[in-house]
């Protein structure tokens, strides 16, 4: 990696690291008050690597979690990486441990920057791609180390810290519904979740909430789509 | 959670994430196009989804018990409306965590 690439790599990130620092810490603070080890904070931040899959762990591992709603609700939540692969294929055509990594790295704020950002022709794609992966995760791995370090070295009361993730959450829906031309989304999303609360309980709200919405937006289609248009 | 399972539930998670991210890279790197059904789910069922996480957030609240819901709620209202107004992710969520932290403490 020359200095050139990653010079113009890391100013590309600083958006990203800005949000990385705050989101990473709150995530090591909500984590070591569900009674986690620091180690397994930064752990989690360097094989797992995802925003809202991690803030959901929190809740898996203060709830004892099942196997299988674990997995079940780790692939819904990160469903919408399924699609962003699909405008990299060009990009990241080859193979080896480099392809590998930046699969891996494939965060929403990473896919944005590498599809938002002209890097110049005088960088290397590959390597500036490369860079601005393994800094976006640098800082989130910092941050949460940070916040982990706190949440275990000092004892305060972090009562209610847990509401960060039900913020991030209000704060992307509200984006979503001013990006979003038709709000039947939504509306399935919002309805399925509670007649799964009804119908099957408190436990199994994300896992027949998904079936459902997936379900209802299928036989909905033709219909949304002329909304969405 | 004890420490094996909470072991195995992150190889779970690590797992199933980088699966989601290298899906298409396995189905459709030899260039076959997705079927329009896939294109459609993968443009409408993120905010279906993430309806269903916010209800889910609020799972726990006991609009019987002795704070009815209420800090959930207006924290609610404090995060989205600092969104709409200076629509800065941080601030929205920083702002919207301590006030709730603050009204449990306070209230």
């Amino acid at each position: 990696m020359n200095k050139k690439t990653f010079k113009y790599a890391f100013k590309t990130c600083v958006p990203v690291i800005l949000g990385y620092l705050p989101s990473g810490f709150a995530f090591g603070l909500m984590i070591s008050a569900a009674g986690c080890s620091l180690f397994t904070a930064v752990i989690m931040s360097v094989v797992i690597y995802t925003g809202a899959g991690q803030y959901l762990a929190v809740d898996f591992i203060k709830n004892n979690s099942a196997y299988i709603a674990i997995a079940v609700s780790t692939f819904l939540i990160n469903s919408k990486h399924l699609f962003y692969g699909l405008s990299m294929l060009e990009r990241y055509k080859g193979s080896g441990f480099k392809k590998l990594y930046l699969i891996f790295g494939l965060t929403d704020e990473t896919y944005a920057l590498l599809t938002g950002v002209k890097c110049p022709d005088s960088i290397d794609q590959r390597r500036f791609a490369l860079a601005v992966t393994a800094i976006n995760q640098s800082a989130w791995v910092t941050a949460t180390f940070f916040g982990a370090l706190l949440g275990t070295a000092v004892s305060f009361d972090t009562t209610g810290i847990d509401f960060a993730m039900t913020a991030l959450f209000l704060v992307i829906v509200t984006d979503q519904l001013k990006t979003y031309k038709t709000k039947y989304p939504f509306v399935i999303g919002a309805l399925s979740a509670l007649a799964a609360l009804l119908v099957l309980g408190r436990d199994n709200i994300l896992l027949g909430g998904a079936a459902m919405s997936v379900a209802a937006l299928i036989l909905l289609r033709k219909r949304i789509e002329n909304d969405g248009r | 959670m004890d420490g094996k399972k909470l072991f195995i539930s992150i190889i779970i998670m690590s797992l199933v994430t980088f699966s989601t991210r290298a899906m298409p890279f396995l189905l459709f790197g030899r260039g076959d196009k997705p079927a329009p059904i896939i294109l459609f789910l993968g443009k409408y069922l993120p905010p279906a989804l993430i309806s269903v996480i916010i209800i889910y957030c609020y799972k726990d609240i006991d609009l019987m018990g002795a704070q009815h819901g209420i800090p959930e709620l207006l924290a609610a209202a404090v995060t989205v409306g600092l969104h709409l107004k200076f629509n800065n992710t941080m601030l929205s969520i920083f702002a919207g965590t301590i006030f709730y932290m603050l009204m449990l403490r306070f209230i």
